[in-house]
């Protein structure tokens, strides 16, 4: 994203009163550059306890097209492999333990393009994005539409925005992989709507409040996850207790290593591809590991206040971000985040800023089932669990001149299951683990 | 209900904030110096902002409040 130019005057000012954070980047950016900018950004992600690592590249070329508007076409592919839990067992004393594929279970290329089309008017800005998302089991196909205009001599804003994503969701079947199942095929939809109202409130400070509903249909749950449900296994294990650790049976042949084995001989692969099915149908009736199982409609209200204060003395500017979502899965979050810019001249700039998210557990997640519900939804997924998480980050920038930037950015994510805020619902600490995200970005403008 | 009730608490406010803009103080353009700081852009780098949204929703249950437009994925 082109910075303001200190040195033209004009378009600083016009900056200054379109300085308000918006819905797309374009609308942050304030006003259109006259230049080409290219933009290369490297990021690496990495899981703790062996689990996923992510390895993202993009490039990105935005540029003036005619007097009024501005193209932006971006690139990326991020290659996921490792690790991710798919269902928690209980050993003979009823405590619970995640097992995790292991191994070759993971390994995924996601590319997406996506092209946007913005529009500078004299008090508006208008903006039409189009874009495709592609992974070995899922597809996404999604356009987002934004206006805004300026209103009360540029110091207040309102934006409204449209969001659509046509997605296919689907089981890269690996029979070599134990539980997987043969491949299943789905659909999934995916509508927002946006408004927000930006202000000037004086020469210092601006804010920023934006309302957002999403309304989510389709096969929303994971086609990779599965629940234990102790009414729906052949028998309750834990009786077995004193007997032997027999109900700790699936964490032995984990542990010591002997399914890893199976996958890695072929074993498991034969037996799939044999009997289709089989192994998952077993595991379901005797272990009582069931497919992972969501309501087909969400709703989501997302309200968010965002202010933003320069602090002359420092020549640095505090950024507060806090939002609160509440859905009708009862996964409920706040969100609370500090950004502190600070302009150390010659072109630097450091960002300390710290995050702090809590979340309510989904009425339908459990670590573990005695029973199926009511409802008849069930999920272990330790994304609907409740939890809290705390990241500290660190960005630098150096600006050389007006044609090239360069940007580092380092986070380290902590989630923990007592972090939730209000009272600790469904959840465990086995689900806690932490990642560090690094990234390095160059902009090069012409 | 409740959260019914809430959103549109927040509805209310965000339409009293907005017809209320002109209201404040009068910035001339001559004062808009500050706001035109490079700082006050929360993030300079359109990608690392949108990579960061993307592990979020990718790691938690919500995801967006933003921007929109951003396209599933099939995370794990």
């Amino acid at each position: 994203m082109a910075a303001i130019k200190k040195t033209d005057a004009l378009k600083a000012l016009m900056g200054a009163a379109l300085a308000l954070p918006g819905i797309s980047a374009a609308a942050e950016q304030g006003y259109r550059s006259e230049d080409i900018e290219i933009g290369v950004h490297h990021s690496e992600y990495t899981e703790s306890g062996d689990r996923m690592t992510v390895k993202a590249d993009q490039i990105s070329i935005t540029g003036p097209i005619g007097r009024d508007f501005e193209g932006n076409f971006s690139a990326i592919r991020d290659v996921t492999s490792g690790a991710s839990p798919v269902v928690n067992f209980l050993d003979g004393d009823g405590n619970p333990h995640q097992f995790l594929e292991t191994g070759a279970s993971i390994k995924d290329q996601r590319d997406i393009y996506e092209g946007t089309l913005t529009h500078y008017g004299d008090n508006s800005l208008s903006s039409i994005k189009l874009g495709t998302s592609e992974e070995d089991d899922y597809t996404s196909d999604y356009f987002s539409l934004s206006h805004r205009f300026d209103f009360n001599r540029k110091l207040s804003s309102l934006t409204f925005g449209y969001g659509h994503s046509d997605d296919d969701v689907w089981n890269s079947y690996n029979p070599s992989v134990l539980l997987e199942e043969p491949s299943i095929f789905n659909t999934r939809k995916k509508d927002e709507f946006n408004i927000s109202f930006g202000q000037v409130i004086n020469k210092n400070t601006t804010f920023q409040l934006a309302l957002t509903y999403v309304d989510s249909s389709g096969f929303l749950s994971d086609p990779y996850k599965k629940a234990f449900v102790v009414d729906e296994a052949f028998f309750d294990f834990r009786e077995l207790n004193g007997y032997g650790d027999i109900a700790g049976l699936f964490r032995f042949l984990v542990e010591s290593g002997i399914i890893q084995y199976l996958n890695d001989s072929g074993f498991t692969e034969f037996t799939n591809q044999l009997y289709p099915g089989l192994i998952a149908a077993i595991s379901e009736a005797i272990l009582g590991v069931k497919k992972d199982n969501r309501p087909e409609k969400r709703e989501q209200w997302i309200s968010l206040l965002r202010m933003s204060h320069y602090f002359k003395s420092t020549n640095s500017a505090l950024h507060t971000d806090y939002r609160y979502s509440d859905d009708s899965w009862g996964a409920y979050s706040h969100t609370l985040e500090f950004k502190w810019n600070i302009g150390l001249g010659l072109g630097w700039q450091i960002s300390p800023g710290v995050r702090f998210y809590s979340q309510h557990s989904a009425f339908f997640y459990d670590t573990f089932f005695e029973t199926i519900p009511d409802h008849g939804y069930i999920s272990s997924d330790y994304r609907l669990a409740g939890f809290g998480a705390i990241s500290k980050k660190l960005e630098i920038s150096k600006e050389f001149g007006r044609d090239f930037t360069v940007y580092l950015h380092y986070e380290e994510y902590e989630r923990q299951y007592d972090y939730e805020q209000g009272g600790q619902t469904n959840g465990d600490p086995l689900d806690d683990y932490e990642f560090t995200a690094f990234s390095v970005s160059f902009d090069v403008r012409f | 209900m409740i959260r019914t009730k809430r959103f549109t608490l927040i509805a209310i406010a965000f339409v009293v904030l907005a017809s209320s803009g002109c209201s404040y103080h009068k910035v001339q353009a001559w004062e808009r110096g500050n706001l035109a700081n490079p700082v006050m852009l929360r993030d300079s780098n359109a990608s690392q902002a949108t990579l960061e949204q993307h592990t979020y929703s990718s790691k938690e249950s919500t995801a967006g409040g933003y921007s929109t437009g951003a396209g599933g994925c099939g995370c794990n």
